[in-house]
């Protein structure tokens, strides 16, 4: 199934664009998901931050399954305020 | 609406009379400072994920109103590149006592700077620039 994936901050440098269209096997759940992008080199400075995810908009957990066609968002520390 | 690109006017912002029912109001305004760590700052520049953002905001806005029983809580945070002496962001409640008020202004601003998908990228006088990371209960996959 194919997924898009959302990048900000240090993961978009890292990836060198803000999003990225990827094939997956399904099933397969986020943080299997995760762990297959940040196994590619260009992640390797980046891998080991504490992340949060998000799937069409709403915050998930690393558990939460991943249907064909979602928007996965791989979220580093945030800093607003 | 809670973010903008534009600037932030505490003037215009502040300028709201709380209900009749409310006793109470309170501010908070963040400010780009000039410097961090050490470091002189001149400018920052927040990247957002504006959807998520957007309902988190509202998230926070309604439940701390429901915790602290608040007549209004608005909250406007800027994104987009910040210069140095400018508003990042604006916060303001109203509630029927004082004790509400403060504290769910500071409930608020505690709330974004921990769950509100923004990022603060700071450049410095030196031609520098770094993400400043914050210490959050994110997930980490083992």
């Amino acid at each position: 199934m194919q997924i898009k994936l959302l990048f900000f901050a240090q993961m978009r440098e890292a990836a060198g664009a803000g999003e990225r269209t990827v094939v997956v096997e399904s099933p397969i759940t986020v943080g299997e998901c995760v762990r297959g992008v940040l196994a590619q080199p260009e992640f390797t400075k980046v891998r080991d931050l504490p992340f949060r995810y998000a799937i069409n908009d709403e915050f998930v957990g690393s558990e939460q399954a991943v249907e064909d066609g979602s928007v996965l968002a791989i979220l580093p520390p945030v800093a607003g305020g | 609406m809670r973010l903008t690109r534009d600037r932030i006017d505490p003037s215009v912002f502040l300028a709201v009379q709380p209900a009749p029912d409310c006793g109470a109001s309170a501010a908070f305004l963040g400010w780009v400072r000039d410097h961090h760590q050490g470091r002189a700052v001149i400018r920052i520049q927040y990247e957002c994920y504006e959807a998520l953002a957007e309902k988190e905001l509202d998230r926070i806005a309604l439940e701390v109103k429901q915790k602290y029983f608040c007549g209004t809580v608005r909250i406007l945070h800027r994104i987009g590149t910040i210069e140095v002496g400018e508003a990042a962001v604006a916060i303001w409640v109203s509630s029927a006592h004082r004790d509400e008020s403060f504290k769910a202004c500071r409930e608020a601003i505690e709330r974004i700077k921990t769950s509100v998908p923004i990022w603060k990228h700071e450049f410095y006088q030196d031609g520098s620039s770094e993400w400043v990371l914050c210490a959050h209960p994110h997930e980490v996959i083992a």
